[in-house]
């Protein structure tokens, strides 16, 4: 079961808000991909583990988000794949190298809830202080 | 600080041209409904629409707007195709969304009890929300270029539906000027298999009645009368429009700046539409726009049959056919005459319907004379609207009015009001009986999430922008 209360949801009329707390910029894209995630549906893993690499660059940190979670968004469709675990090799304010690990379902039986169209990119913000990091995004669902 | 909004006259505001805007606003809206708006931040993306390089008369906001992503759902802003820019935020991620409407031979009064059985046999033949896949074989890639080129004549070439259908779609249900080999191989790999597949969230199939006539000329040409059964379908262009306007919003940021372009909101990246980048994002629109045609002449004939076999009836006796199908989220060049001066622009509609009046040189022989149909549906538990377009809608608003009712809650507000709630008996208490693939989107889809549809149309048909002609009532609806 993937872990709650990372994230919470803003009002937004058509789609949905999301803002994500972490205590690093690592913390704020692993939390931030649990939040898209645990949105599509709770779901139960089957032990059919696949890990996959993933290798990004952007101008900065706020669209190097929009582009990791739009890409797990895409991978987790297209292979079958409900990801739960996210580790990071490498990961600055323009690129990162990471894992994700997640269970394959079989077409015919994947159990998500909530189809995420895009993370789009109205309000996409990333902040920094002295708790940490924030990620506000929304979602068009 | 509360934003100026100025009282033009009855239904028609205006938010006065300030700072970098190159327009003013102007929002059709009763009192009532400018009441829920003041606050909104649709408000902020009509002011943020108005500063696009070549927008011309306004930003417009319909009476069903809301708070969107870039541009608001309920927005349509005209850009000369000389001067102007093409925003794939105008257009959304679900590029060409739309709906269609059939009519039938069947009469409410005979169908009474064959709802249920009806309802779940469609539900088992469209597949619908995420992951929905194979309601037709595969396509292959040669498939795929085909529709992507052709649109909806594809799909009737591989025996969906008949030709007569494309006479009652918007532009015949393709979009010149397509060019499926700028669409990206992910785009297309998202499209294979959701052919004949309907969307979740706000999307649906529903059967409903014609409760009331308006317009009895209007509803003699549509083949439509009091009591009659009619389905209305709502989906887009699936994951392979989605990737589409991801790509390239990706493009048009960059062009954004290449071009000297500012704009005050990411998501309304854009790009002159004389440059490579502007061309080909229009290019790669025109092509998921046909996806979407196609894919709702598929889910068209995938009802009929549907229909057919439920009941037990014969093509002849159930009479289905398309009445008119129309997309919402779209940006299309079209020749306007606007204040006396005839030019071209390219004209997104995000969250709006093109209301064409009479004459327009291409509509079918049987609306000519009285306007492009307008579907407005409403929310799944009250009622729809089908309206025609008039020649003030082409001179004020680009030939433009709004697409539905217009979300008031957001989902999670929806879903808290409607925590305690039971949906589907409350839906089924008021005669709707309804099917889902996913029971929390009931939730969030309730009628209490949106605007009154009645108060939307009435707007606009109190300013001249449409005629109505029927109401519709829901009986069956399957939702994503």
């Amino acid at each position: 079961m993937l872990q709650k209360r990372v994230y919470k949801i803003f009002n937004q009329t058509s789609d949905l808000g999301v803002i994500v707390k972490g205590q690093c910029l690592v913390e704020l894209f692993q939390n931030s991909a649990v939040a898209v995630f645990n949105i599509m549906g709770d779901f139960v893993s089957s032990g059919n583990l696949v890990k996959l690499p993933i290798s990004l660059q952007a101008e900065n940190n706020e669209l190097l988000l929009r582009d990791w979670l739009a890409e797990l968004i895409f991978l987790s469709y297209e292979k079958h794949i409900l990801f739960n675990t996210f580790t990071f090799k490498h990961l600055n304010l323009q690129s990162l190298e990471a894992e994700a690990i997640g269970t394959f379902f079989p077409p015919d039986n994947f159990p998500v809830k909530k189809e995420i169209k895009a993370v789009t990119y109205h309000q996409l913000q990333i902040r920094h202080s002295k708790s940490g990091y924030t990620a506000r995004f929304v979602l068009d669902v | 600080m509360e934003r100026v909004i100025n009282k033009v006259n009855q239904n028609i505001w205006e938010i006065p041209q300030t700072g970098k805007m190159r327009v003013p606003g102007r929002i059709f809206a009763s009192e009532d409904l400018m009441q829920i708006l003041r606050n909104d931040a649709s408000l902020d993306q009509i002011v943020n629409v108005a500063q696009l390089p070549g927008i011309t008369g306004f930003s417009f906001g319909m009476p069903d707007i809301h708070w969107g992503y870039g541009f608001p759902i309920g927005g349509v802003a005209a850009t000369d195709i000389e001067t102007g820019v093409i925003s794939p935020g105008g257009v959304g991620y679900d590029i060409n969304c739309g709906v269609r409407l059939i009519r039938t031979n069947l009469h409410f009064d005979e169908m009474k009890n064959k709802i249920k059985p009806l309802i779940a046999t469609i539900f088992g033949a469209v597949p619908s929300g995420i992951g929905s896949h194979n309601a037709i074989k595969k396509l292959n890639l040669s498939d795929i270029q085909k529709i992507l080129m052709t649109g909806a004549q594809w799909a009737v070439e591989n025996r969906f539906g008949t030709e007569n259908d494309l006479n009652f779609i918007e532009d015949r249900g393709c979009l010149q000027g397509a060019d499926p080999d700028i669409i990206s191989k992910r785009a297309i790999e998202r499209g294979l298999s959701q052919m004949g597949t309907l969307g979740s969230g706000n999307h649906f199939i529903e059967i409903s009645k014609v409760a009331d006539i308006y317009d009895d000329i209007a509803a003699q040409a549509m083949d439509i009368s009091i009591g009659n059964i009619v389905i209305q379908i709502h989906t887009g262009s699936r994951g392979l429009g989605y990737q589409v306007c991801d790509d390239f919003i990706k493009v048009t940021l960059q062009a954004s700046r290449k071009y000297g372009i500012e704009i005050p909101d990411r998501q309304l990246s854009c790009a002159p539409l004389t440059s490579p980048e502007g061309k080909d994002y229009l290019a790669a629109m025109r092509a998921s726009a046909n996806f979407a045609f196609s894919n709702r002449q598929v889910i068209h004939s995938l009802i009929e049959h549907a229909f057919i076999q439920s009941l037990n009836i014969s093509p002849s006796e159930l009479g289905f056919r398309c009445v008119w199908d129309i997309a919402h989220n779209i940006a299309k060049i079209e020749e306007h005459d606007y204040k006396g001066i005839k030019r071209k622009y390219c004209v997104h509609r995000k969250g709006a319907t093109r209301a064409f009046g009479p004459d327009y040189p291409e509509l079918p022989l049987n609306y000519k004379s009285i306007g492009q149909p307008v579907l407005i549906p409403g929310d799944m538990g009250t009622e729809s609207y089908v309206c025609i377009g008039t020649k003030k809608a082409m001179a004020e608003t680009f030939g433009s009015s709004c697409h539905g009712a217009g979300r008031i809650l957001s989902r999670s507000q929806a879903k808290k009001k409607g925590a305690n709630i039971n949906h589907f008996k409350e839906l089924e208490k008021s005669g709707v009986f309804v099917m889902a693939e996913e029971k929390s989107t009931i939730a969030e889809e309730m009628p209490f999430a949106y605007k009154d549809v009645t108060q939307v149309v009435n707007t606009l048909y109190e300013t001249g922008i449409i005629r109505k002609v029927a109401r519709l009532v829901p009986w069956g609806v399957v939702k994503g």
